[in-house]
């Protein structure tokens, strides 16, 4: 195979494709490719070899969509219609975990704060223990009274 | 009142459905389900697989029917989702098959394709034309994936190089180029499958002139 046939086997594609109006070569490249192919029966051996190869392809058998195709189509579609119905989008999500995170950190800090709830519930039983506690106190000191003074009005009447 | 129904064009159905009429959908996947089978199995060679991946375009179409625009067309919309979920699958097939396979055999891509696209060629019937079919098949899957794409685009749906372009993104120049490598290579594998089948068709092979071009 010489150079000149080697050129011409590289464009014989686009040889083979070009169409009036739709030219992938320059007007000269095709007369050049024509008057060679007249020629050289080697290289027009290759375009019907190619030519072959085409009709081959075309030749192919078709391929029939599945009897119930549109209606398996359109049920996905359905389905996945209803799926999208039925789920929160997305940052309805988001905003629920936000939401039940910063209510944690409010019930954690809250508990945890010095002068809570408890410490001042505790401060109020002691106070009132120590309250209850002088009260009691108080009414020993005035029970131990009243008993000395019965004891020296007794005295007192015992020597009469 | 006019006896023929109304036709439709592809926008105004798009139109229709993004305006919430979902059940109009069906008119898009009545008129394009074929063109889109087709395409998938002739590029992944599979019947049920073919059916379930065009499933998957049609739903990705209605996802994102949002971002089609009225100026571009229809059809090349939906043979791009189709081209990408296509590619998307052969990857992950690719990507199975290397896992599944032995560390000897890891580096053998082409033959685990072979492997895996030869489960449906065993269910044909190798009568003489389908052995034909099958070789072309064969041959197809031995093209790389983008070879593939543009071959088929070409020669079996007949797209034009500027369709071809306008769905896979790719340049008019790279289209040529990818086709001209396609056919050649495809021209080579059946050449060689046939030199090598114990069936061989002489008579067939003369007709084409192939022992001469062997000669030079």
């Amino acid at each position: 195979m010489n150079k000149r046939c080697n050129e011409i086997r590289t464009n014989l594609s686009k040889y083979q494709d070009s169409v009036p109006g739709y030219e992938l070569l320059t007007p000269q490249m095709r007369e050049a490719i024509g008057l060679h192919l007249e020629e050289c029966g080697a290289c027009r051996a290759q375009l019907e070899l190619l030519q072959m190869v085409t009709q081959q392809v075309k030749s192919l058998p078709e391929v029939e969509a599945a009897p119930n195709f549109t209606a398996q189509v359109m049920g996905r579609l359905k389905e996945k219609q209803q799926r999208q119905l039925f789920s929160l989008p997305s940052w309805v999500y988001s905003f629920v975990f936000v939401l039940f995170l910063a209510l944690g950190f409010f019930i954690t800090y809250t508990l945890e704060s010095p002068g809570s709830l408890d410490d001042s519930g505790q401060l109020q039983e002691e106070m009132f223990l120590a309250q209850t506690l002088t009260e009691t106190q108080d009414l020993r000191l005035m029970a131990v009274q009243d008993s000395s003074v019965e004891l020296m009005a007794g005295a007192g009447s015992y020597g009469d | 009142m006019q006896k023929d129904e109304p036709v439709f064009s592809d926008d105004d159905v798009v139109h229709s459905v993004r305006e919430g009429n979902t059940h109009n959908f069906e008119i898009l996947v009545d008129r394009y389900k074929n063109k889109i089978v087709n395409f998938i199995h002739k590029m992944i060679f599979d019947h049920d697989e073919a059916q379930s991946l065009a499933q998957d375009v049609f739903i990705k179409v209605y996802e994102t029917i949002g971002r089609y625009r009225p100026q571009d067309n229809f059809q090349s919309f939906i043979f791009t989702i189709a081209k990408n979920l296509t590619l998307n699958y052969i990857k992950k097939q690719k990507r199975m098959l290397w896992f599944s396979s032995s560390p000897g055999n890891s580096g053998q891509d082409s033959s685990a394709n072979e492997r895996y696209f030869r489960t449906e060629a065993e269910q044909h019937d190798l009568m003489e034309k389908d052995r034909q079919q099958l070789l072309v098949s064969e041959g197809l899957k031995t093209l790389k994936e983008n070879q593939r794409i543009a071959l088929i685009m070409k020669v079996y749906l007949e797209f034009s190089y500027n369709k071809i372009a306008d769905i896979t993104g790719w340049s008019v120049p790279k289209i040529e180029t990818l086709i001209s490598r396609g056919k050649s290579s495809l021209k080579a594998y059946i050449l060689e499958a046939q030199d090598k089948s114990p069936n061989k068709n002489m008579q067939e092979k003369s007709q084409l002139g192939v022992l001469e071009v062997r000669s030079i």
